[in-house]
């Protein structure tokens, strides 16, 4: 009996050990480039590839996402005019459209077009790299491959994030007013005036504030998916539909935490 | 009586492989200073692997590597980055920075570890040019040169910081007959002029006649070494048939005779 039992517990620790080495590796990455930040600090990154990847980031993601906001806006507010109208108070729809944008959706959405749209090409970049050899040239040339191609990627995102939140927040309302306007015939000064008395300053920094750790999460998951992608075309596939799909769960799993904790605050 | 160099390199029973799974055990050799030194064998017997774990990529699962007397698998992080900063590596396909021109490529050590000027960085970027006839080409980008031009380019990043000791894995792998015996010469020129020290993985006969002062044979079956020393001595006088057979291409000569007799008419 005892034989049998020391058998299964073998067979399921088998079964766990690379589950747990699969848990520990994230967290040995980020170690290893918090190792490295005092050493960024003191030499600074390469502005070249910094400038690189703030335009990849945020002057060419730019159009998508104030695209993307201003449907999600104007998708609010119809489905906000259909319910609002049987109580008679569309003009609510301004308020609705408002915060939702500003507390949510803005940054929630602004965070999944740019794991798309960045987090799957810094997976498919460096995993592409290692597969050409470009990660081992870098470590025999004694660079740290992790912060040489995190540190741009991560500042980049941290500038361009907050900035593109802030435009998909404007971006959300003025969806919500076009179908204010259009469909539900409040005039603008109304519409405006309504949203402004519905959202302040606060809920408007708060929400924004939710971009850099979306910024670090989506840097990350991509970076990491990518070191860790097999060495062949289809691993490299792989590693860019993993970045997408595990940013977008830390990503949801953060935005709760940060709501709780927002809950705190009474925002 | 002259005091003999130190090696430049020494492997000292060294095992390598991957978890389990052992592909080359109980290695024992040395590089000495100025000389083309090849590492051959067979397809799939470990040659880059054993390459990878000179060079400080992989940790090997037992022994010890010495790279001018220093320790590149008992180094600390620290050490191990500031030893294969004393060697150039040139890699199979080049491994150029796909985002960099060449220019960039060449000039990335020089930024990273020098305080030259962005002029004298520009003249040696030039210069590492120059050295492998690839003049004029500093503004294309990687993916615009051929398969030859990415590996000189990539050995031209590899001289940046003026390496002694320089690595090639493959340089000879596809590329044609002509291309071939240009990238000879350079790695001639280099061990002439320069005094370099140099390590190639390769099973390019032409090639290892043409350059090589010594060779190692590693053998999949045995998982070791099974041969040492000048190509041509070996090749004329091992006591080891796969040896000689390896060396003379015997195995190819013999299928092409019977391939004739079989096609020959009566």
């Amino acid at each position: 009996m005892k034989p049998k039992t020391e058998q299964q517990l073998r067979a399921i620790s088998r079964h766990f050990r690379p589950l747990l080495q699969d848990g520990t590796r994230p967290v040995e990455f980020i170690g290893r480039i918090a190792a490295e930040v005092p050493d960024l600090l003191r030499h600074g990154m390469r502005g070249r590839d910094f400038r690189y990847y703030l335009d990849l980031c945020g002057v060419q993601a730019l159009p998508i996402v104030l695209l993307i906001c201003l449907l999600m806006g104007m998708v609010m507010a119809i489905n906000g005019q259909i319910q609002l109208s049987k109580f008679g108070q569309e003009l609510l729809v301004a308020d609705a459209v408002g915060l939702v944008v500003v507390k949510e959706l803005g940054p929630l959405m602004v965070a999944l077009v740019m794991t798309g749209w960045a987090g799957s090409a810094f997976a498919a970049e460096i995993g592409t790299m290692k597969l050409d050899e470009q990660i081992c040239a870098l470590e025999t040339m004694g660079i740290r491959p992790e912060s040489f191609l995190v540190f741009p990627k991560l500042s980049a995102m941290l500038l361009s994030m907050p900035l593109l939140t802030i435009f998909g927040n404007v971006a959300g309302i003025l969806g919500g007013m076009l179908v204010g306007i259009t469909i539900m015939k409040i005039t603008p000064v109304a519409y405006w005036t309504r949203t402004l008395e519905a959202i302040n300053i606060t809920t408007f920094v708060l929400g924004v504030l939710k971009s850099f750790p979306f910024a670090i999460l989506v840097t990350f998951a991509g970076c990491f998916c990518g070191f860790n992608a097999a060495n062949n075309s289809q691993g490299v596939g792989r590693g860019a539909t993993k970045a997408v799909v595990s940013s977008i769960f830390l990503i949801v799993v953060a935005d709760v935490i940060i709501t709780v904790l927002y809950s705190f605050i009474g925002y | 009586m002259t005091k003999k160099n130190k090696p430049e390199i020494e492997v000292k029973d060294l095992t390598i492989g991957y978890g389990k799974n052992v592909v080359l055990e109980n290695l024992n050799f040395q590089v000495e200073s100025g000389e083309i030194f090849c590492i051959l064998g067979g397809s799939g017997c470990g040659k880059s692997t054993l390459l990878k774990h000179i060079i400080g990529l992989y940790a090997p699962l037992y022994g010890d590597i010495l790279i001018k007397g220093n320790s590149i698998v008992n180094a600390d992080e620290q050490r191990r980055r500031k030893i294969m900063r004393e060697f150039g590596v040139t890699y199979q396909g080049g491994a150029l920075f796909s985002s960099m021109t060449v220019a960039e490529n060449i000039a990335l050590p020089l930024e990273e570890y020098t305080n030259l000027s962005e002029e004298e960085i520009e003249k040696t970027v030039e210069e590492k040019l120059h050295m492998v006839d690839l003049d004029g080409f500093g503004d294309y980008m990687p993916s615009e040169l051929s398969g030859g031009m990415s590996k000189r380019a990539g050995l031209a990043r590899a001289l940046a910081l003026d390496p002694k000791l320089l690595f090639f894995d493959e340089p000879s792998a596809g590329l044609d007959p002509i291309t071939s015996a240009e990238l000879d010469r350079l790695l001639l020129r280099l061990r002439d002029t320069f005094g370099a020290t140099i390590v190639v993985v390769t099973h390019e006969l032409d090639s290892v006649f043409a350059i090589a002062n010594r060779v190692i044979m590693l053998d999949k079956q045995t998982k070791s070494i099974m041969a040492e020393g000048s190509p041509v001595l070996l090749r004329d006088t091992s006591p080891n048939e796969k040896v000689r057979a390896f060396l003379n291409r015997d195995g190819l000569k013999s299928d092409v005779a019977e391939e004739l007799r079989i096609t020959e008419v009566p």
